[in-house]
């Protein structure tokens, strides 16, 4: 049963790193996951706490992809979304859903390969993880 | 959901045929037929085929929106924008996306085809509902404020002048030059600009004064001066020139800090004086390993010793960096002229013995013996620190300083002289210690930016910045503190708080701060996202 399950993923990608990787990533080719969907974002600063649980009850993982730590356009977006993420992923714990389930990632425009990398591995530990219990059933 | 979009152009090229081997165009638009929209397909290989294919499809079908997709569709984003602009449509209501994600994201269950359907109805949907992009004339002062009266403000104003724009120049002490001022040779060059500095109509000097206060955006800062005379300004831009502080490093050289051992500035006082003895140690890299300017004063002065004095002369140092303009060539010169090197790796030993200075140091090729040198003069290289008032200015502008202390560019490739806050602008020492020719270029190049931004008197804004929401804005400054570009304000007033369109970058941080969820972007609203994650995971295309 889990063999055939397929992660749905949200990737929300700064558009300074993350979309450019991405982008990258599908002109090399390199195959990254089966159900991803990206949305771009000015910055990952711009990322709401909401989008990313609606995110979780709409599919079974969220992958933020941001600029390098102190590489921001905006010089702090991305500081602010990693305390964001954090405070997700604590408030997963108590309700009782993995907090694998959302990940951040940190990324140089060009890093084509890595993006496919992390989503591929990303993708490998849902599939490990099973569907998600927060899903929205029906 | 069929009839709302039902106005949406489906704009699909393959110009490099990267699409066709994976991908029936043909396949694709029989596909969303049934959902009404309007498609075609190019396949120009040229930019101008593209946009005269694009501006015919934009003609035939009545469309207020359209979908570009194509293999990297990012490079031809300018073509289209156009295109749609000169048809008199709304720019902000195209998406571009890549059909090449289609291919690479193709699992067991997803079919190539049916994912690059779903990825033009998502593309279609987060456009669907955008509305027109308001533009607003902001007018702009034509006057700009320079800070500091160095070689770098110098060099600015002059440019600035030399571009039509009215200057006024602020300089905190008395006179001009700044650091320069100090530097033999340099006399006659600085000599020279001062004169024309000060022959220029277009330029104010004030001397012995300060900024005390700004407000206003970029285009209209109200500035006030304090100082001999107080006066308030208004100017389009402002831009800082402040310099650094160079400093003998008393804390690493301990208790042999004596009149045997100055510093580099010092040393360049006694250099004009014609006080020089006849055995000189210069030690650098004691701090600030990686300031170039110190090996280019080494250089200068140790070369300018051994050629008027034909004094002994020896350099101690971790690393010589020449990657300045000449550097290379001056280190040749001074090689030949008989200077010494020595490289050492730990701090040397310093002693000062009966007015004679002792370095002992372990040099690497020699690793089991101690070398020793007496000198008559130690010449200490210099660290670069911020000056005083720096946090209180960058508070003033609403700019950021480094982990240094020094003023943070916003972008340290795309003019790095550029500040987080539109309009605001560090040239020279302030923002990294540099040599001349660098300030020079970096001034010259900065003076040019302001020129393009405030030359025209008027800008036209697209009004993509934050939108706040008056009626829920409870005033708590949530977004005044986050907003990395200081582009917002309190309206006392109205009690809201206030977004400067010229100011405001659209990066959207203030709107996922926002408690009361009162701002948002126009172009990445909370109900576009919101919508793309739950219309596309119910996974349904079409």
């Amino acid at each position: 049963m889990k063999g055939d399950f397929e992660p749905k993923i949200t990737a929300f990608c700064c558009e300074h790193s993350g979309l450019l990787s991405a982008n990258m990533a599908v002109e090399s080719r390199f195959v990254f996951s089966n159900d991803v969907q990206m949305i771009r974002v000015p910055c990952s600063g711009k990322i709401e706490a909401i989008h990313i649980m609606k995110a979780l009850e709409e599919g079974d993982g969220v992958a933020v992809f941001a600029c390098h730590k102190e590489a921001c356009q905006f010089l702090r977006g991305n500081l602010r979304a990693e305390a964001r993420v954090s405070s997700i992923k604590e408030i997963l714990k108590e309700i009782g859903v993995e907090e694998e389930r959302v990940q951040m990632y940190y990324l140089a425009p060009s890093n084509g390969i890595k993006f496919a990398q992390l989503l591929r591995v990303f993708y490998e530990n849902l599939k490990k993880l099973g569907p998600n219990v927060g899903r929205k059933v029906g | 959901m069929k009839d709302k979009i039902s106005k949406i152009g489906i704009f699909i090229y393959d110009p490099e045929g990267n699409l066709g081997k994976f991908l029936s165009v043909e396949a694709i638009c029989s596909k969303l037929s049934g959902l009404h929209f309007a498609s075609t397909v190019s396949s120009s290989v040229r930019d101008e085929g593209l946009r005269d294919d694009f501006e015919e499809f934009v003609k035939k079908n009545k469309l207020s929106a359209a979908v570009i997709a194509g293999y990297s569709s990012r490079s031809n984003e300018k073509i289209f924008k156009n295109s749609f602009k000169k048809a008199g449509l709304n720019p902000y209501a195209l998406a571009f996306i890549n059909l090449g994600e289609a291919i690479v994201i193709c699992g067991k269950k997803v079919k190539i085809l049916d994912r690059a359907v779903q990825l033009i109805v998502r593309a279609a949907r987060w456009i669907e509902n955008q509305g027109p992009i308001e533009t607003q004339k902001i007018l702009l002062n034509r006057k700009v404020l320079v800070l500091g009266g160095g070689i770098a403000g110098i060099e600015t104003a002059l440019t600035l002048a030399g571009g039509g724009l009215d200057v006024v120049l602020v300089e905190g002490g008395q006179d001009l030059g700044g650091e320069i001022a100090a530097i033999e040779g340099l006399q006659d060059f600085l000599g020279d600009k001062i004169r024309a500095l000060k022959k220029e109509e277009k330029i104010k000097i004030i001397s012995s004064s300060r900024l005390a206060n700004t407000g206003g955006h970029a285009g209209g800062f109200i500035v006030k001066i304090e100082g001999k005379d107080e006066s308030v300004l208004e100017v389009g831009a402002i831009v800082v020139a402040v310099g650094y502080e160079s400093i003998v490093p008393i804390e690493e050289l301990g208790e042999n800090f004596n009149s045997r051992v100055i510093g580099q500035r010092d040393f360049e006082k006694r250099l004009s004086s014609n006080d020089v003895p006849g055995r000189i140690c210069f030690l650098t890299d004691l701090v600030d390993e990686d300031l170039k300017v110190q090996t280019q004063a080494l250089l200068r002065q140790a070369l300018a010793v051994k050629k008027e004095f034909d004094s002994d002369v020896i350099c101690l140092c971790k690393d010589l960096k020449v990657s300045f303009d000449g550097g290379e060539e001056l280190y040749k010169r001074a090689r030949e002229a008989g200077v010494l090197f020595f490289k050492y790796v730990e701090k040397p030993g310093i002693k000062v013995l009966n007015n004679v200075v002792e370095v002992s140091l372990i040099n690497e090729d020699y690793p089991h013996e101690e070398m020793v040198f007496e000198a008559d003069l130690l010449v200490v290289g210099e660290k670069a620190a911020p000056r005083k008032g720096f946090e209180e200015l960058a508070k003033l502008l609403s700019v950021n300083l480094d982990s240094n202390g020094f003023f943070q560019e916003d972008n340290v490739k795309i003019l790095p002289t550029k500040s987080s806050k539109r309009g605001v602008f560090f040239v020279g020492g302030c923002r990294l210690p540099q040599n001349i020719n660098e300030t020079l270029t970096e001034a010259r190049a900065t003076a040019q930016e302001i020129l393009s931004f405030l030359s025209k008197g008027e800008i036209e804004l697209d009004l993509t910045s934050a939108k706040i929401n008056s009626d829920r804005c409870v005033l708590c400054l949530t977004c005044v503190r986050t907003c990395p570009h200081g582009a917002i304000v309190v309206d006392q007033k109205e009690e809201t708080a206030k977004v400067i369109p010229i100011s405001c970058q659209s990066c959207g941080i203030c709107a996922s701060e926002c408690p009361v969820m009162a701002i948002e972007l126009p172009l990445y609203t909370n109900a576009k996202v919101m919508g793309q994650l739950v219309n596309s995971m119910a996974g349904e295309v079409g």
